[in-house]
């Protein structure tokens, strides 16, 4: 599923700005930098994200620069998540707050402590835990400026433009009718403020339009 | 104003474009011609959802398949339900798309691409570049397709001849 291969599910952006000159020396760093890491090699972590070949999910290390295909720059963006079951969590701690107040002869626990046993347990079975792992196909056209996203949720879109701005130092504008229709109207050669002149349509036996 | 607002504030653009673009669909014979990107045809592939803003919660329907229940849904649009996403298919010389489009980002929503004749052990790019080609049209074409509908909504003729007609076909099922 995606760009390469079945069917795609995507949403649109611009980029905001011109390309920096010497983006073929300067890109190749950010992306590194923002290169997916293992959740194994982040410990207490739950989430990681970043950047993998669009070819190839599991490879971060980015050896060759064979994501620039001419005009195009293409990268998948991976997610992964840890998540431990609430009703797990809950028992693990329960357990580890009985054998303590049994070994200290105690009936309560003061909040701290019980925040330390919790954390400590969350810790613990993080690292037990299989990741859930999802990728995401990027295409940025940079001879257009389009950018394709595979992916059409708006909260997990505003995290990947966020990303993108950090890894790139570009703002991606979204896509959507307005936008187009104000440069549907830019490319007509009329003013893009038409495109506020346009209203609602109403259908309805009795509409007064 | 937030992006969100100002795609909320704007959402009827795309609901409006799909509900000329379903009315276009159904009385040119489904072709269109898109000037530079030639001419395609078009037609809705039978799953239309439509939605109706309510005072407490909003109704959603979603029409597959028959004649009948598509033509159920184009009576809904005069009992205020808005177009929330319809399922097209477009073809234009030998390759054919297939995808559901969203009103309010105007998304695209399993997108069905043209079968790509792959040769075994031929270089991955071949692929990429093929598949992107193939994508940009399809965006291409909505995109030229939605500068047609803003090309009507704002001539002196709109509202002597574009919309009558549109009720008409709202109504009767075809244009006067």
């Amino acid at each position: 599923m995606g760009f390469i291969h079945g069917v795609a599910t995507f949403s649109r952006y611009r980029v905001d700005g011109t390309l920096p000159g010497n983006y073929i020396e300067e890109f190749p760093k950010r992306i590194l930098r923002y290169g997916f890491r293992n959740l194994d090699d982040l410990a207490g972590e739950e989430r990681s994200v970043g950047w993998v070949r669009i070819l190839d999910m599991f490879d971060p290390a980015f050896k060759t620069m064979e994501y620039f295909k001419d005009p195009y720059l293409a990268l998948s963006w991976r997610v992964d998540t840890k998540k431990i079951p609430k009703e797990a969590l809950a028992q693990y701690c329960r357990k580890e707050e009985n054998e303590l107040k049994e070994r200290e002869g105690i009936e309560y626990l003061a909040k701290s402590r019980r925040e330390e046993i919790r954390e400590a347990v969350r810790s613990r079975l993080l690292k037990r835990a299989i990741p859930q792992s999802r990728v995401y196909d990027m295409v940025w056209n940079l001879q257009t400026n389009g950018v394709l996203f595979g992916a059409t949720s708006n909260q997990l879109c505003d995290e990947f433009a966020e990303f993108f701005r950090k890894t790139f130092e570009l703002f991606l504008i979204p896509v959507y009718p307005y936008t187009l229709a104000q440069r549907a109207f830019e490319l007509a050669e009329k003013d893009q403020a038409v495109a506020d002149e346009v209203r609602p349509l109403f259908f309805e036996e009795e509409a007064v339009r | 104003m937030s992006v969100l607002d100002e795609v909320r504030e704007h959402e009827f653009l795309g609901r409006d474009f799909l509900v000329w673009l379903w009315c276009k669909s159904e009385t040119l014979d489904g072709v269109f011609d898109l000037g530079d990107e030639g001419e395609v045809e078009l037609w809705f592939e039978g799953k239309i959802t439509l939605r109706s803003d309510g005072e407490r919660s909003a109704q959603t329907i979603t029409c597959t398949g028959e004649n009948a229940r598509i033509r159920e849904a184009r009576f809904a649009l005069r009992e205020a339900k808005k177009v929330t996403s319809a399922r097209l298919h477009i073809k234009e010389g030998r390759d054919e798309w297939s995808f559901e489009l969203d009103s309010t980002w105007m998304n695209f929503h399993s997108l069905k691409l043209p079968r790509i004749l792959q040769e075994k052990g031929e270089d991955p790019d071949a692929l990429f570049y093929q598949r992107m080609f193939l994508l940009e049209k399809a965006v291409a074409l909505m995109d030229a397709l939605f500068s047609r509908y803003l090309e009507a909504r704002v001539s002196p003729t709109w509202e002597t001849e574009e919309f009558p007609a549109l009720m008409t076909w709202i109504h009767e099922g075809v244009l006067p």
